[in-house]
């Protein structure tokens, strides 16, 4: 399996309102809401933690799910995300956006 | 030269959300509308921190294109086809090219005041903004949503700020609504005063008057739909983002159902 590191994009603006995660693409101003496991993913996608150690350490710590499907949904969002901008995939650690991103 | 010439105005200082900007332009036709135009937010100051040196030329009267807005170098420009607006937010001086239109002038301003906004908290937003008890009241919602009947059926204790578009501004610990001169249907300029903002209406048109809590994320949600801003700049796409944010963290927001009549003012305290 390669690794894949994941890190939020300077393109990308999100807030945590109410347990509710919402970014919005800077590029053209969509909003996505996400749901509990995806954003847990969002928060721990920092450039430096494997996405399998995101799902081993982290979805499948917090959610009664069997790790194999989980990295597979897990993959599947990653790829939504990048393909929207969102999110940088690399197959080494990339550095972390300087840009704000708070949670509330 | 003649003392007459010497004594000409050549600016006018306009004042929204309390914010000067001096428009300096080489015509008294122009410098007439804009009086005429601004003429509750006019400063008597003859000096602001910021200055547009305006250019008439002929361009359209009326455009219906979206406008662009981008940044190079660090310099905003904004075109459409009535005008074209250079801001340079470091010297924070900016040229202004347009026909002798009101409506071109109102949308140069507005998106001057939305690049200024988007670093202290705040933004402009669809809304009708109304003062009651010193608190500021706005309702938000996109054409057709009922902004302009609401304003109508304000009770007589209430001073408008706008029907049309509300200027928010994070001030400390509060956030303050300052009326507009920016009209709707209602073509009346708002009361150039400001308040601290007491809650936001989404505007829902139902079957009876109803007031429903809205949680943070939905009230983002529909706030962001009715904001002024541009999505080609992510710099200020963020911004105005995390301002929303912190709006919707701090202040109520509701989703506002009402029949169009005066008793829907009794849900607004």
């Amino acid at each position: 399996m390669r690794a894949c590191y994941i890190a939020k994009s300077p393109m990308a603006a999100s807030r945590e309102l109410g347990g509710e995660m919402i970014i919005m693409s800077a590029v053209d101003s969509t909003l996505f809401t996400l749901n509990d496991v995806a954003s847990l993913i969002w928060k721990s996608a920092d450039g430096a933690t494997s996405l399998q150690e995101i799902v081993e350490s982290k979805v499948c710590a917090e959610f009664d799910v069997d790790p194999s499907v989980a990295f597979a949904d897990a993959e599947r969002l990653v790829g939504e995300l990048a393909k929207r901008g969102l999110l940088l995939v690399a197959d080494h650690p990339v550095e972390q956006s300087l840009h704000a991103e708070r949670n509330s | 030269m003649s003392n007459v010439a010497m004594a000409r105005v050549q600016a006018v200082v306009v004042e929204i959300g309390g914010t000067p900007i001096r428009l300096c332009a080489n015509s008294a036709s122009f410098l007439g509308l804009a009086q005429d135009r601004y003429s509750g937010f006019l400063s008597p100051a003859t000096q602001a921190p910021i200055n547009l040196t305006v250019d008439l030329a002929p361009r359209p009267n009326f455009a219906q294109e979206d406008i662009r807005v981008a940044r190079q170098a660090g310099r905003w420009s904004a075109e459409r086809a009535d005008f074209r607006l250079e801001w340079d937010p470091k010297t924070k001086f900016g040229k202004l090219q347009l026909g002798l239109n009101a409506y071109s002038l109102d949308a140069a301003l507005r998106i001057l005041h939305t690049l200024l906004l988007a670093d202290q908290g705040g933004f402009l937003l669809h809304a009708a903004s109304a003062v009651r008890n010193r608190r500021a009241f706005l309702f938000f919602g996109p054409s057709g949503s009922g902004k302009t009947t609401l304003a109508r059926l304000a009770p007589p204790d209430a001073t408008l700020l706008t029907d049309e578009i509300s200027y928010l501004r994070e001030d400390g610990e509060n956030y303050l609504a300052y009326g507009t001169p920016f009209t709707g249907e209602l073509a009346k300029s708002g009361e150039n005063i400001s308040a601290p903002i007491a809650a936001l209406y989404h505007l829902v048109k139902g079957p009876a008057n109803r007031l429903t809590p809205m949680k943070p994320g939905d009230a983002a949600r529909a706030l962001l739909q009715s904001v002024l801003f541009f999505g080609e700049d992510p710099n200020l796409v963020k911004l105005v983002f995390q301002s929303v944010c912190d709006l919707v963290c701090q202040l109520p927001v509701y989703r506002l159902e009402f029949v169009p009549d005066e008793s829907v003012w009794d849900l607004v305290q």
